[in-house]
């Protein structure tokens, strides 16, 4: 799902655009940007233009190009906003209408233009890879920002087709150049066979949700900016309430909610995860993806230890179950609840009864799995075993046996011969008030020894005592 | 460093240019010999040429003719506007 290193984005070097930036013209940023460029002062540049700058095509080329050589350049060193900064340019330019105006072969066939760009493509990629490499663990964040646009502005350009109007950028550039609300419009309201072009209905929500009002908030997941996400929720919550109806909404809602959640719940804030997960309940439709998504986040072995973490992950499961009792809510729902019950039960804070009853719904949810079987059983013998305990020890040995009989498990029977054997014991060291209630307590456990186990090898033991009691008796 | 400055030769300088420029480049000895012969390598292969000529070929004309023309329009760039620039093209 979401990235965990969260970019650097306070950088000194990247701190606030310049401010002669801000209150330049646009005219003069244009100026100043080819100067920039004409100088090779490749670095400040990213600095010079703001928002609808980067509509022209001209100032998109020089940032699509100076990203690439800076980022050449400063290799391992460069930051991660400069990294995203070269993908959205980058990007952004090889699918413009102008690009063709920069490609070698521009004289050529369309044909050529092609493989040049997909040549470009690779050198991006290439790039975009080198650099996630060198910062081992926190790089996958950057493949993977790389790979999402990419699929995205492939699918989407091939629905425009020929006369396009609307550039193609990425969904942050988008954004940053205020064309969002266009592009949303063209590509996922007005074009015909929009969601054919997706794998599936889902696929088109999510990628419209990236240009629709919960965008924002999706990109700042995207670089595991959590807390600045859910501040961004809050404002989108004050501004509409959070009533919007739109699909792509609610899917990127529902995204960013999710993502928000588990770092929550990773971070040890359990009632914010808790709060959040539940929340977001149901998921929108055409969620399943989504939805194996958070269940494969609360189903995880490293949370099985961790009895916090177990407890929100059976709550959510809990809601999510009444909601969508798919095999796979079941199968998630199933285990979590497991682990718990097992792991409340090892700590002492859940009593027999209780996991019984944990695991009866567990199993009923999925008596496929293996674990919650074996615990299911355990919980079982354990409170047979407990009766049985209960009723021998208040002399109801006729009750113990048919407990012993009854059940299934031989651990059971197990327990009332050696319980049969502290009794023979405490009659043998002539504990009992008197030879008669003595005798009859041992006809007793020898009838309800023959009714558990008659091949059982203290049956015969138990009859040789009875014999000899008998023998005291008419000797008396 | 953009290899074409180094070597002070324009993107449609043929083999024998560059080879030619790397030369006078040691000689006159403004840059490191390791630059120069980086640079010279780059622009002889044709697979890592074409791609610096990419890089580093910007037509800015097309900006700098807008941004001379006052650009009261410029901030409120629209689609039509990028229409407009395709034309010019």
């Amino acid at each position: 799902m979401v990235g965990k290193n969260q970019d650097n984005a306070s950088s000194k070097k990247n701190k606030a655009p310049d401010l002669l930036a801000v209150t330049a013209t646009a005219s003069d940023r244009a100026l100043l940007l080819v100067q920039f460029w004409q100088a090779e002062r490749v670095r400040k540049m990213r600095e010079i233009s703001l928002g609808s700058d980067f509509l022209h095509p001209v100032v998109l080329e020089l940032h699509a190009k100076a990203s690439y050589i800076v980022l050449k350049e400063e290799g391992r060193r460069a930051e991660p906003t400069e990294v995203r900064h070269f993908i959205d340019c980058w990007l952004s330019f090889l699918f413009h209408p102008d690009l063709f105006r920069s490609l070698s072969g521009k004289r050529g066939s369309a044909e050529q233009q092609r493989l040049e760009c997909l040549d470009l493509l690779e050198a991006g990629e290439k790039m975009v890879r080198k650099y996630a490499e060198q910062q081992g663990e926190g790089g996958e964040q950057f493949i993977r920002h790389w790979e999402e646009d990419v699929a995205l502005l492939k699918i989407l350009s091939n629905l425009v087709g020929e006369g396009r109007e609307i550039p193609l950028y990425t969904p942050s550039l988008a954004w940053q150049a205020g064309i969002v609300a266009d592009i949303f419009a063209h590509f996922f309201r007005k074009t015909q066979g929009g969601q054919e072009a997706f794998v599936d209905q889902e696929g088109f929500l999510a990628a419209g949700a990236l240009y629709s009002g919960v965008g924002p908030a999706l990109l700042l997941v995207r670089k595991g900016q959590y807390d600045a996400a859910k501040n961004e929720l809050a404002a989108l919550r004050k501004k509409s309430g959070e009533k919007n109806s739109d699909s792509f909404f609610a899917y990127g809602l529902a995204q960013v909610k999710i993502a928000c959640g588990l770092d929550a719940l990773e971070q040890g804030h359990y009632e914010e995860a808790e709060e959040m997960l539940i929340e977001l309940l149901p998921l929108p439709l055409h969620s399943s993806g989504l939805e194996q998504e958070l269940l494969a986040a609360l189903d995880q072995e490293d949370r099985y230890l961790n009895v916090d973490e177990l407890i929100v992950c059976v709550h959510v499961l809990t809601s999510l179950h009444k909601h969508s009792s798919t095999k796979a809510v079941k199968k998630a729902f199933c285990s979590v609840l497991t682990h718990q019950a097992v792991l409340l039960h090892n700590e002492g804070v859940l009593d027999g009864k209780g996991l019984l009853t944990s695991m009866e719904k567990a199993v009923s949810l999925n008596p496929d799995d293996e674990f919650a079987r074996m615990a299911f059983d355990d919980a079982q013998m354990d409170a047979e075993i407990l009766a049985l305990h209960q009723t021998m020890s208040a002399g109801k040995l006729a009750e113990a046996s048919r407990i012993a009989k009854k059940s299934s498990y031989q651990g059971v029977a197990d327990q009332f011969f050696i319980f049969a054997a502290q009794v023979m014991e405490q009659v043998e060291t002539e504990d009992y008030p008197d030879d008669e209630s003595a005798f009859f307590m041992i006809r007793q456990l020898l009838e309800g020894a023959l009714q558990v186990d008659s091949k059982h090898r203290m049956v015969q033991e138990i009859a040789l005592l009875l014999d000899k009691l008998e023998d005291r008796l008419e000797t008396l | 460093m953009n290899p074409y400055r180094l070597l002070n030769i324009s993107p449609e300088a043929t083999p024998r240019e560059i080879v030619q420029a790397s030369a006078l480049a040691l000689r006159e000895n403004k840059h490191s010999a390791r630059d120069i012969a980086e640079a010279r390598k780059q622009l002889m292969n044709p697979a890592t040429r074409r791609l610096l000529d990419f890089i580093h070929t910007v037509d800015v004309e097309p900006l700098l003719s807008d941004a001379g023309e006052g650009l009261a329009s410029f901030e409120q760039i629209s689609f039509e506007r990028v229409d407009i620039f395709d034309k010019q093209v």
